[in-house]
């Protein structure tokens, strides 16, 4: 079986059923992740989320996969589309990390805290349960869900991979 | 961000420095100006590559990279008064530890991590290229400019265009770049210097021209 990699980039989602797909998004830092799964369908989905939410409705072209309480359940619709049952989901949930403590003493890059207690709210009220985790820190992280199997990696800057689901 | 309250006069500034694609004028005035100081900085002639400007979507910054998860330095400084926005420098890791050879007076090749002293010396370039460039613009406008002590990161290069993406996200879905480089020939040191306006002037700029 070849794998094929299809890389989620910032601010959007990819959900999948084809088992040969290995979604990927690499050097991960405040932004957030949230993979999902469900085993008995087969379907996979990763969010790649920058900020907790919409602050301001005026920003017209704003693209919701940008924004966790937005494109989460944009998500799992899709993974609905392709087969996949919430309540057989596994979540896991990668990011939030402190990337640089900014030059001006603004926190609004400090985000990533909120970017996974907005995550970590919206997969609660979905009730979906985070099976796995890398979140916090200081480092880049590039993450990877195997649609196959749901099996999730986390691998950072000069350390090996590691299996996180 | 500082977009929630921009100015005429700091959308007029802006405008003159962006001006046309390719930028010419007071822009390569500028970069002109900040590759003799980084010049005289590390002692060794510094020349300027291409300068553009590039509006780049959010979602494909990563795309925009040849190696998202290469070692990477990026040095962040942020930009106040008339001028709002944000730099970064960006450096590969090696680069970064030949940089620094150069600062620190050794013989390239010496620097094989970057500690507290090695990210020091790379702070200090960020601030000399940002103050220096700030400086040529501030000459010719007189326009009050003031930039934040630098931030250094070290991590993948994905890592460092995110903080950038980040930074704008709230108010737009792309990124608006002025780029250039600054290019060691001897050596074939390259540092990416990207300067990004609050992303408040692109959204006004774009009003106003519809």
């Amino acid at each position: 079986m070849a794998e094929k990699l299809r890389t989620v980039s910032i601010g959007n989602m990819i959900a999948s059923a084809d088992p040969n797909d290995v979604l990927v998004v690499y050097g991960l830092g405040s932004c957030v992740v949230i993979c999902l799964h469900d085993p008995l369908a087969q379907v996979g989905g990763i969010l790649h989320a920058l900020l907790p939410t919409q602050a301001s409705k005026n920003n017209a072209d704003g693209h919701p996969t940008k924004f966790v309480d937005q494109g989460l359940p944009l998500l799992i619709d899709s993974m609905i589309a392709l087969g996949a049952t919430p309540i057989q989901m596994v979540a896991t949930l990668c990011g939030g990390a402190q990337m640089i403590t900014r030059p001006d003493g603004n926190d609004i890059l400090n985000i990533g805290e909120r970017n996974v207690r907005a995550a970590e709210k919206v997969l609660k009220a979905r009730r979906l349960k985070i099976r796995g985790r890398a979140t916090g820190g200081h480092s880049g992280r590039t993450i990877k869900l195997h649609v196959a199997n749901g099996r999730a990696t986390v691998k950072t800057l000069g350390q090996k991979q590691q299996i996180l689901v | 961000m500082t977009s929630k309250n921009i100015t005429e006069q700091q959308i007029e500034l802006w405008s003159t420095i962006i001006g046309n694609n390719p930028p010419e004028g007071l822009l390569r005035m500028a970069m002109q100006h900040t590759a003799y100081s980084l010049s005289d900085m590390v002692g060794r002639p510094v020349k300027i590559g291409a300068l553009r400007t590039e509006i780049i979507p959010i979602n494909q910054l990563v795309a925009y990279t040849d190696d998202p998860e290469a070692e990477t330095v990026g040095i962040y400084l942020v930009i106040g008064d008339d001028l709002p926005g944000q730099a970064i420098l960006i450096l590969s890791l090696v680069d970064a530890m030949y940089l620094v050879d150069w600062l620190l007076e050794e013989r390239p090749g010496t620097t094989t991590k970057l500690g507290d002293l090695e990210r020091s010396a790379l702070a200090e370039t960020g601030n000399l290229v940002l103050s220096s460039f700030l400086n040529a613009i501030a000459e010719f406008t007189e326009s009050p400019l003031r930039l934040s002590p630098p931030a250094v990161m070290i991590d993948m290069l994905a890592s460092v265009l995110e903080v950038a993406a980040t930074s704008v996200a709230a108010i737009t879905d792309e990124v608006f770049i002025i780029k250039t480089n600054f290019l060691n020939i001897d050596s074939s040191l390259t540092i990416r210097f990207w300067l990004l306006p609050d992303p408040a002037i692109l959204t006004i700029n774009r009003a106003g021209s519809e």
